[in-house]
């Protein structure tokens, strides 16, 4: 059975959060999550490192069919142990829609990086590591890409409300 | 951080109602809105492409 286009976000943060993974959302969720009303296609995460969580990470990948996007004839690939420990940018799709897995962000940040000034948040269960929103507006207004540029004025607002 | 001319444009057009809308939705709803949208807009974008 083909893999939905677009994201399941509740469904694949939960199966994360259950499992135990430790990461940090950021992207178009983070804006979601933070109150931007956007939609996104993908949920990004940028992982811990460490050798227990890579294999928690692994092994919710594994449970989902995770294979790099896109998949084509001769190129079906199962992300490894080796790819979330590394420093690469991983774009994948799974049962639950399209998730990037970032080992860095485009500026060299990772998790320990991140984390000292993440936001902790809860809803209904879920318990979830966010970027905070400046560094998020930082981000976003550095990639050059002009479906973020889009997104900075509504994180600027949110912002600008606190 | 230098706002460029048409940055200050695009902050003027932030739909503010809509903000105050959408942050009155918990973690949880905004998630859910937010992947009910997409969905919808991916199958209107693909709809559109085999229309043409």
């Amino acid at each position: 059975m083909p893999h939905p286009p677009t994201a399941d976000l509740e469904a694949l943060l939960r199966a994360l959060s259950t499992a135990g993974v430790k990461f940090i959302v950021v992207g178009g969720g983070a804006a979601v999550i933070h109150g931007a009303p956007v939609t996104t296609l993908d949920l990004d995460i940028v992982p811990e490192q460490s050798a227990a969580n890579v294999e928690r990470l692994l092994g919710v990948l594994t449970s989902l069919g995770a294979r790099f996007r896109p998949i084509r004839p001769g190129r079906d690939i199962a992300p490894a142990a080796s790819h979330l420990a590394g420093t690469g940018q991983l774009n994948l799709t799974t049962s639950l829609g399209p998730l990037d897995v970032l080992c860095r962000l485009h500026d060299a940040r990772g998790f320990a990086e991140l984390a000292p000034a993440a936001l902790r948040l809860e809803d209904d269960g879920l318990e979830l590591l966010v970027i905070d929103l400046d560094s998020l507006i930082e981000i976003k207004s550095s990639t050059g890409r002009a479906k973020d540029q889009l997104v900075v004025p509504i994180l600027r607002a949110l912002r600008d409300r606190r | 951080m230098i706002v460029s001319p048409d940055a200050a444009k695009l902050d003027a057009e932030v739909d503010q109602s809509l903000l105050d809308w959408y942050r009155q939705l918990s973690l949880v709803e905004r998630l859910r809105a937010a992947s009910r949208s997409a969905a919808l807009l991916e199958r209107l974008r693909r709809a559109a492409s085999t229309d043409r």
